[in-house]
C-alpha cells in the first residue's frame, strides 16, 4: 500500500516539475518559432547571431518537413509555428498546397531572392541553392565522356551508375525537372533506362553513392554538390580519401544547365509573430548568412556565382537550369509515380 | 460466520471500479488508433492504386523476410544463451548472465551505424570480386542478399536481449526437478530444452519474441540504410513521397492486421494450455553440469554474442567520444537533452506501468471477451509505426481540442498538450508502450495461480484487498522489470519524440540521431549516444539485480 501511494505521488509531482521546466518561455518576449527540416548545427549558430542582432529569441522544432506540415495542420490556429523551413522546393509547394503557409512580402526579400527561387505571391523564399550533379571516378571516367542527365540512359553506362532511393526528394525534384524538359513519356523512359544501368539497387545516402564510386562499385553517381564539401571536410580520413577520388561534373552545360534546388522557408498561416518571421527570412537571405552557408554547409548562396569559398570555386563556374523552382513542386507527384513504375525503389 | 450476501455485493462493486478504470484506460489509449483503422472504411487515396499494384507485394515480402530472419536469429541467440546459462556451469557464467542483457541499451540506429563499416570494408570489396568474376548483374543481386543478411544480424544484435531476458525469467521459474526428471529419463541437457525448457517457459519467451518482432516491423532507419523495403518504409513512401497520408494510414492498417495475425496465431497455438509454475522445495536447477569441452563451448558462444552485440558498438562510441573530447559542450548536453530525457522517460515509465497494472488486474477479475479484446486493442499501438502513432495522436487530440473550444470556449487543449508541455508526447508513449508493460505484468499474473484469488476471496477479501495483499507483492518483480524496460525504451524512442516534442526540447535520442544519422557528424553525435547507452546500461543492470534477487529469494 505504501509503495503504491509513493508511486502515485510520484506521477503528479513529476508532471508538475516538467511543466515548470518546459515552460521556459517568458511571456511577452520577442520570439519566433521555427518548424525546421534542416538539421545543421551551423544553422543554430546563425540563429544565435540573429538573436544577438535583433533580440528576437528563436525556438526550434526539428523533424521531417512532412511531419511538421501535418503537425501545423492539426494544431491549426493554436500552432506556435511562425516559419516552416524545408530542404527542398517540393516540400514548400506541398505545404503551400496544404494551406499552412501565408503570403508574406517585403521589399528586402524581393531584392535579395531571385525571382525563380521564390513563390510569386511570397508563400516561400529560398535561402540556399544546391545543385544535383554527376560525381565520377577520376580513375575510370574522363569528364569528356560525360555530357547530360539524358546521356545516363545510354546503354554504355550499364552496370556503372549509382543513385540513392527514389523516396529521396532530391531525386524526385531532378526527375521533375526532366519531366518539365522532356515530357512525361521521355522522363519515364529515362527513369527506367537509368534504373537498368545501375550497378546495384538504390541504397543509402548521397555520400554512400560517392563512397561506392571511390570503391569501384560503379563509375558515376548522382548526388548533391554540398555532400562533396562534407566529405572533403570530414573528420574521418576515409571520407577525405573518397573525396580525393571523385570529380564533380555539372551536366547539360550546353543546354538548359545543371539542375538546382533550394532550401527555403515560408511564413505559417497562423503565425503570431509574422513580422519576426519575415525578419528572420530577411536575415537568412541577407549578406551575412549568404556568405556563411558556403563555408559551413557547403551550399551555394542565392547568387550562385558570388561566393569566395575556394572549395565551391574549385568546382568551376556553371550554368544553372533557369526553370522556376516552383515547377519542381508541381510536378513532384508525377515524378514519384514514374519512379514507382520504373522499379527505382 | 460465512460470507454474507452483503459482502458479496460490496465485492462486486469494488471489482466494478477495476473494470471501469481499465475500460477507460484502454479506450483512451485505443481511440487515437481509430484514425488508422477507419482508413479501411474510407475511399483510398489516389496513391493506393499505384501502391497496391506495384509496391504492396514487395513491402509484404520484405516485411516477412525480416520478421522470419530476425525471429529465428533472436530465438537462437536469446533462448540459446539463456538455456546455457541456466543449466550449464562455465567460467564467467555470472558475468555473462548480466552482460548478455546489455545490448538492450543500444538503439538500433547506433547499432546499424557501428556496423556500417561492414558495408564499406567487407561487402564492397567482396562485391567487386563478384563483379570481376560474374559481372555486374550478379553483383547487384548479391548486394541485395548481403544487405538482408546484414540487416537481420544487426537488428538481432540489438533485439535478442528481449528474448534472452524473457527466457531467463521463464527458465528461472521452472522447478529444477522437471529438468532433473527429464535427464533421469535419458534426455541430455540440449534435448531437454525442447521437452522441458521451451514448453514451460513458452509464454515468457513468446512475449519477448513478440516485442522483438514488433520492433522489427517498426524499424525505419536501419531498413533504409540497407535499402530494404518493408511495410513501414512503404508508409513513409506513400506519406512523404506520394503525399498521400490516407494510403500511408491504410498501409499502417495492413501492418496492424499482420501483428494481429501473429498475436492470434500464438493464442491459437497455445490453446487451452495454462502455464502455472509448479514450485517445489527444490526450486532451482541445483547442480549445473560441467564438462571441459562443453564449458569451453558455452563460454565461447556467450563471449561471441557479447563481443559482437555490446563491446564492439560501445568501444566504437567511446573511441569517437575521445576523439571529440574538449570540442564538445558537455554542460549544455547535461542541461538540455539529459534532463529532458530523464523527465519524459521517468514520467512515462511510471505512468504506463500503473496503467498496465490496472488493465491486467481487471482482465484477470473479469476474464470476459470484452475485457480481453480491450486489452488486446490497446496493445496495437506497438504495432503501428511511431510516426503514424504520432500523426494519429495529433489528429485525434487537436480534433478534441477544436471540439472543446467550439462548445466550451476553452481553447488551449492543443497548445497545452503539444506546445507548452510534453503531455501529448507522454500520452503518445502510453499508446506506444502499453505492450512492453502489459506483456511481463500479464505473464506475471498468469503465473499466480487462480486458486489464490479464490482462496483470498473466500476468506472475505475484496478485490482491492486481494490486489494489495496478494497480487502486488507477488508482482513486484515484473512491475519493476517493466518499469526499467520502459525507461530504457522511452530513452531510445525516436519517431514520436521527433514529431510531438514541444519547441526547444531535445532528448539524448533526438540529438544523437540528428548528428550521427542525418549529419554524419559521428564524433559530435557519439557523446549524447554514449550518455544514452550508459544510462540505459545502468537501467539494465538494475533489471539484472532484480532478476537475481528474485531467483535468490525464491
Amino acid at each position: 500500500m505504501k509503495t503504491l501511494s509513493k508511486i502515485l505521488n510520484f506521477v503528479p509531482v513529476h508532471l508538475f516539475i516538467s511543466l515548470v521546466v518546459f515552460n521556459v518561455l517568458p511571456v511577452g518576449a520577442q520570439e519566433v518559432t521555427l518548424y525546421s527540416h534542416r538539421h545543421y548545427e551551423a544553422d543554430e549558430k546563425l540563429y544565435e547571431k540573429f538573436t544577438k542582432d535583433t533580440g528576437i529569441k528563436v525556438n526550434v522544432v526539428k523533424a521531417s518537413a512532412d511531419a511538421l506540415i501535418e503537425r501545423i495542420k492539426a494544431e491549426g490556429k493554436e500552432s506556435p509555428a511562425d516559419l516552416l523551413i524545408a530542404a527542398d522546393a517540393g516540400r514548400l509547394v506541398r505545404a503551400q498546397d496544404a494551406g499552412v503557409l501565408q503570403a508574406a512580402t517585403s521589399s528586402k526579400l524581393d531584392k535579395q531572392v531571385p525571382k525563380n527561387m521564390r513563390d510569386a505571391a511570397g508563400h516561400w523564399y529560398g535561402f540556399t541553392v544546391r545543385s544535383r550533379v554527376l560525381i565520377y571516378s577520376k580513375d575510370r571516367v574522363k569528364p569528356s565522356q560525360l555530357s547530360t542527365y539524358e546521356d545516363l540512359a545510354d546503354p554504355k553506362w550499364k552496370g556503372k551508375l549509382l543513385a540513392r532511393s527514389s523516396s529521396n526528394i532530391y531525386n524526385q525534384s531532378l526527375l521533375a525537372s526532366i519531366i518539365a524538359n522532356n515530357g512525361k513519356s521521355g522522363a519515364a523512359k529515362w527513369a527506367s533506362a537509368v534504373r537498368k544501368n545501375m550497378a546495384r539497387p538504390p541504397e543509402g545516402s548521397d555520400r554512400d553513392q560517392m563512397r561506392a564510386v571511390a570503391a569501384g562499385i560503379g563509375d558515376v553517381a548522382i548526388a548533391n554538390t554540398y555532400y562533396v564539401g562534407l566529405l572533403v571536410n570530414s573528420s574521418n580520413p576515409k571520407d577525405r580519401e573518397v573525396a580525393e577520388k571523385v570529380g564533380v561534373f555539372f551536366p547539360n552545360q550546353k543546354g538548359r544547365g545543371a539542375h538546382i534546388n533550394i532550401s527555403g522557408g515560408g511564413v505559417v498561416k497562423w503565425s503570431k509573430n509574422k513580422a519576426n518571421a519575415i525578419k528572420l527570412l530577411e536575415f537568412l537571405t541577407g549578406p551575412e548568412a549568404q556568405s556563411t552557408f558556403p563555408v559551413t554547409t557547403y551550399e551555394f548562396p542565392l547568387e550562385v556565382s558570388s561566393t569566395d569559398s575556394p572549395l565551391l570555386k574549385s568546382w568551376g563556374k556553371f550554368k544553372a537550369d533557369a526553370l522556376s523552382i516552383s515547377e519542381l513542386g508541381t510536378l513532384n507527384s508525377e515524378a514519384v509515380k514514374i519512379f514507382a513504375l520504373a522499379n527505382w525503389k | 460466520m460465512p460470507v454474507g450476501l452483503k459482502d458479496i455485493k460490496t465485492q462486486r462493486i469494488s471489482s466494478f471500479w477495476w473494470w471501469l478504470a481499465a475500460a477507460v484506460i484502454t479506450i483512451v489509449l485505443f481511440s487515437p488508433l481509430t484514425v488508422v483503422l477507419s482508413s479501411f472504411f474510407e475511399a483510398p487515396g489516389e496513391g493506393w492504386e499505384l501502391i497496391s499494384e506495384h509496391l504492396l507485394f514487395e513491402y509484404i515480402l520484405g516485411t516477412l523476410i525480416m520478421i522470419i530472419g530476425v525471429g529465428i536469429t533472436v530465438l537462437l541467440f536469446g533462448v540459446g544463451s539463456a538455456w546455457i546459462i541456466t543449466v550449464w556451469d562455465f567460467p564467467f557464467k555470472r558475468f555473462f548472465s548480466l552482460a548478455l542483457m546489455l545490448p538492450m541499451a543500444i538503439p538500433t540506429y547506433v547499432m546499424a551505424f557501428a556496423y556500417s563499416f561492414v558495408k564499406y570494408d567487407i561487402r564492397d570489396p567482396l562485391m567487386l570480386l563478384i563483379k570481376e568474376r560474374w559481372g555486374a548483374s550478379v553483383m547487384s543481386s548479391s548486394t541485395e542478399v548481403f544487405n538482408h543478411g546484414l540487416a537481420i544480424l544487426v537488428l538481432s544484435f540489438a533485439l535478442y536481449p528481449y528474448v534472452y531476458v524473457a527466457a531467463r525469467v521463464g527458465f528461472s521459474e521452472i522447478s529444477g526437478t522437471y529438468i532433473e526428471n527429464s535427464r533421469l529419463l535419458g534426455r541430455g541437457l540440449f534435448r531437454s530444452v525442447f521437452s522441458v525448457g521451451l514448453p514451460l517457459a513458452r509464454p515468457a519467451i513468446i512475449g519477448g519474441l513478440l516485442l522483438a518482432l514488433l520492433e522489427v516491423m517498426n524499424e525505419y532507419g536501419a531498413m533504409t540504410f540497407y535499402g530494404i523495403e518493408t511495410l513501414t518504409t512503404g508508409i513513409f513512401v506513400s506519406w512523404t513521397d506520394l503525399g498521400d497520408k490516407d494510403s500511408a494510414i491504410r498501409l499502417a492498417a495492413v501492418a496492424m492486421v499482420f501483428v494481429l495475425l501473429i498475436i492470434v496465431l500464438e493464442r491459437l497455438l497455445r490453446g487451452r494450455a495454462k502455464f502455472h509454475a509448479h514450485r517445489s522445495s527444490k526450486n532451482n536447477f541445483s547442480t549445473p553440469t560441467q564438462t571441459n569441452f562443453g564449458s569451453f563451448m558455452a563460454f565461447v558462444c556467450c563471449l561471441m554474442i557479447f563481443l559482437l552485440s555490446f563491446v564492439f558498438p560501445i568501444s566504437n562510441l567511446i573511441m569517437n567520444t575521445f576523439r571529440g573530447w574538449g570540442k564538445s559542450n558537455i554542460s549544455s548536453l547535461v542541461q538540455g537533452p539529459l534532463v529532458d530525457s530523464f523527465i519524459v522517460s521517468s514520467v512515462g515509465c511510471v505512468g504506463i506501468v500503473v496503467a498496465a497494472l490496472i488493465v491486467s488486474y481487471a482482465s484477470r477479475l473479469f476474464p470476459s471477451f470484452i475485457m480481453k479484446t480491450l486489452t488486446k486493442l490497446c496493445m496495437l499501438g506497438y504495432a503501428v509505426p511511431g510516426a503514424v502513432v504520432a500523426i494519429s495522436i495529433l489528429i485525434y487530440f487537436s480534433g478534441m481540442g477544436k471540439f472543446i473550444s467550439e462548445y466550451f470556449g476553452i481553447s488551449s487543449l492543443t497548445s497545452l498538450m503539444f506546445t507548452l508541455t510534453p503531455a501529448g508526447l507522454i500520452v503518445a508513449y502510453f499508446v506506444r508502450f502499453m505492450t512492453p508493460a502489459l506483456a511481463p505484468i500479464e505473464a506475471g499474473m498468469t503465473r499466480i495461480n487462480v486458486n489464490m484469488d479464490e482462496a483470498s476471496s473466500m476468506l472475505g477479501r475484496s478485490s482491492w484487498g486481494s490486489f494489495f495483499n496478494i497480487h502486488l507483492p507477488l508482482l513486484r518483480f515484473p512491475l519493476l522489470g517493466a518499469m526499467i524496460v520502459l525507461f530504457v525504451d522511452i530513452l531510445k524512442e525516436l519517431p514520436l519524440t521527433l514529431v510531438l516534442r514541444p519547441p526547444n526540447i531535445e532528448t539524448l535520442a533526438t540529438t544523437s540521431y540528428g548528428l550521427i544519422q542525418k549529419e554524419e557528424r559521428i564524433v559530435d553525435g557519439s557523446i549524447p549516444a554514449l550518455v544514452l547507452v550508459i544510462t540505459g546500461t545502468l537501467g539494465v543492470l538494475a533489471l539484472h539485480l532484480l532478476i537475481r534477487k528474485r531467483i535468490v529469494q525464491e
